[in-house]
């Protein structure tokens, strides 16, 4: 038997060539060539195979793309189409998808961040709708547009309105338009990043500066309109607050200068109280109040100031344009 | 034909030879080589690897079908898979400098250049020399640095000494003119596709290849005329086709979709 590989006349029945080393018998060897179950074969899935005879193992074994179905890619834009070799295109339509949802993070509060956001799921929805226009066989642009309008309201409240729940689940923004009583410690354009619904755990202590949010209550000729608003906490559960002529006592002491509520109080009626469980009291900024409201007296007071603890965000950070400034007493 | 020393030995029964009806060539291993080779340099690569694994179906020891099978991947952008394909024929035909070759050009691709360049060396030190095997250490050194200007003349060393062998013609200068345009060098490769596409003769890959590298290159009208000139030698050249109609479209839409979508 000659040896294909070197041309050596080795005996018959010989399993390997006695020059070279190179079997002999090859009828039974797969011919077929293992193919990019998408195509190209990815950058890291190639990283991973060259690292070594595990990693060539792992890379053509248990690689991602042989693990999740091929749809998987939709949920990065521009995948479908590295995969499908317009890798240029892919990566442009992944770099403004990315750039987009930056722009959101860095103007989140504004209402600017609303179309960088949205902008975001239409890079996507297109990113789809190429993937998608040969697989529906259709050429005509009118049904593509459609298609592509479809897909954008499908990803706009289905994935990345999960998406914004969330985030705003984490972390709230607000942005500060009118700063009322709190001029002064914040400007008109600041942005405040305070703990959202979920992170809501840790503790409340006297002093912290909060975005406290006011559920709507009615009671005898007075009604407390709902709306958010800055301060901060002047007592918590269980303590005695007493506001008269405008300076707030806690259990029988004056707040000290450092944790007083932001704003002149002096406006508002004398009122005492015991916060209830589960509860803060955030004294609402006189501006913020309303005529009839402040008509109320303190019952008003004491309904406004108490917000449940459930409905208080810490503040984590205050963004004065590009500057960044913490928790801090102005 | 020389007699091995073993072929008197009724061990195994003889090999039976293929019937053909006349004039109708047999479907053999040699067939399907000849039209792989034949796709390859049209540049239908994938149609080429089909046929490169039914000549292996005839015939295992066809070693040239396996290194068409792994070029074939490397053409198709499945790196990876090319590595682990040359690796296993590597097991069934041990140090052939042609594989090492094949085998080198993908590591080269998969930007493991260690690897590379010690297949690629084992590839030379073989006895005898092949364009090919010049080529792909061509791409390694290539590959080594992009925009090193004295590595790029090492590559070129290479590239001479391929063209320097026997037997090469238009495709060789093609596919290290393709090589050049897939490591970025599209000014370097110019000259190389423009003398491809003038030899080629028939072949329309060949002036397909170029039209693209001076699209690539802004030079609009060689490539139309390039473009027209694919589509003259065969007219069903889709690619070809949409080059030239993307040439055409000069809305401002147009040419970012241009510039987004161009192949290189």
């Amino acid at each position: 038997m000659e040896c294909a590989n070197c041309g050596f006349e080795n005996m018959p029945g010989q399993p390997f060539c006695l020059r070279c080393h190179s079997p002999l018998d090859l009828s039974r060897v797969d011919v077929r060539p293992p193919r990019a179950r998408w195509g190209r074969s990815r950058g890291i899935r190639g990283k991973i195979a060259t690292t070594g005879w595990w990693g060539r193992r792992i890379a053509t074994r248990f690689s991602l793309p042989r693990l999740l179905p091929p749809t998987a890619s939709l949920l990065v834009p521009g995948q479908p189409q590295i995969q499908e070799g317009r890798t240029d295109l892919g990566r442009w339509l992944f770099r403004v998808w990315v750039a987009c949802l930056a722009l959101t993070l860095l103007l989140a509060g504004y209402p600017v961040a609303q179309w960088t956001f949205d902008t975001a799921v239409a890079v996507h929805a297109a990113s789809v709708s190429l993937w998608l226009g040969p697989r529906l066989g259709s050429r005509r642009p009118m049904r593509r547009v459609v298609a592509g309008l479809l897909l954008f309201a499908a990803l706009r409240f289905g994935p990345y309105r999960g998406i914004e729940y969330a985030s705003t689940g984490l972390v709230g923004v607000m942005h500060i338009t009118h700063t009322g009583a709190t001029a002064g410690f914040l400007r008109d354009g600041d942005r405040l990043l305070y703990r959202g619904r979920w992170l809501r755990d840790g503790p409340v202590a006297r002093g912290d500066l909060v975005v406290a949010r006011i559920r709507e209550r009615r009671g005898r000729g007075y009604r407390v309109l709902e709306g958010w608003h800055v301060n901060r906490v002047s007592g918590t559960a269980g303590d005695w607050v007493e506001l008269s002529d405008g300076e707030v006592r806690v259990n029988g002491e004056p707040l000290p200068e450092e944790i007083r509520p932001l704003g002149d109080l002096s406006a508002l009626p004398d009122v005492a109280f015991r916060v209830p469980d589960q509860s803060v009291v955030v004294f609402p900024a006189f501006s913020t109040l309303t005529e009839p409201e402040l008509r109320a007296g303190p019952t008003m007071v004491r309904e406004a100031a108490t917000v449940a603890r459930k409905d208080v965000g810490k503040v984590l950070l205050r963004i004065r344009g590009l500057t960044l400034a913490r928790n801090e007493a102005p | 034909m020389t007699e091995g020393r073993f072929q008197r030995l009724e061990l195994d029964p003889p090999r039976e030879s293929v019937e053909t009806r006349e004039g109708i060539p047999a479907r053999d291993h040699r067939f399907h080589l000849d039209r792989a080779r034949n796709n390859h340099r049209a540049g239908r690569f994938e149609q080429a690897l089909q046929d490169y694994t039914r000549c292996l179906e005839h015939e295992r020891t066809v070693i040239p079908a396996w290194v068409g099978q792994v070029r074939m991947l490397v053409e198709l952008g499945e790196h990876a898979e090319a590595r682990l394909w040359s690796d296993k024929a590597l097991e069934l035909f041990r140090d052939n400098p042609e594989l090492l070759a094949a085998k080198a050009q993908a590591c080269a691709r998969l930007g493991d250049l260690e690897t590379a360049f010690q297949c690629s060396d084992a590839a030379l030190h073989a006895p005898k020399t092949s364009a090919w095997r010049w080529i792909s250490r061509g791409e390694v050194v290539l590959a080594s640095s992009r925009a090193d200007e004295a590595t790029f003349r090492r590559a070129a060393v290479c590239f001479r000494k391929a063209l320097a062998e026997e037997g090469t013609d238009w495709f060789d200068r093609l596919t290290i003119g393709r090589i050049l345009v897939y490591h970025h060098r599209l000014s370097d490769a110019l000259p190389f596709l423009r003398k491809a596409a003038r030899d080629a003769g028939e072949s329309s890959f060949a002036w397909l290849e170029l039209g693209r590298c001076q699209e690539a290159l802004g030079m609009k009208a060689e490539a139309r005329t390039s473009y027209t000139e694919c589509l003259a030698l065969q007219g069903h050249r889709d690619e070809a086709r949409a080059a030239l109609e993307g040439l055409e479209r000069k809305g401002i839409l147009d040419r970012l979709r241009r510039m987004i979508g161009r192949k290189y």
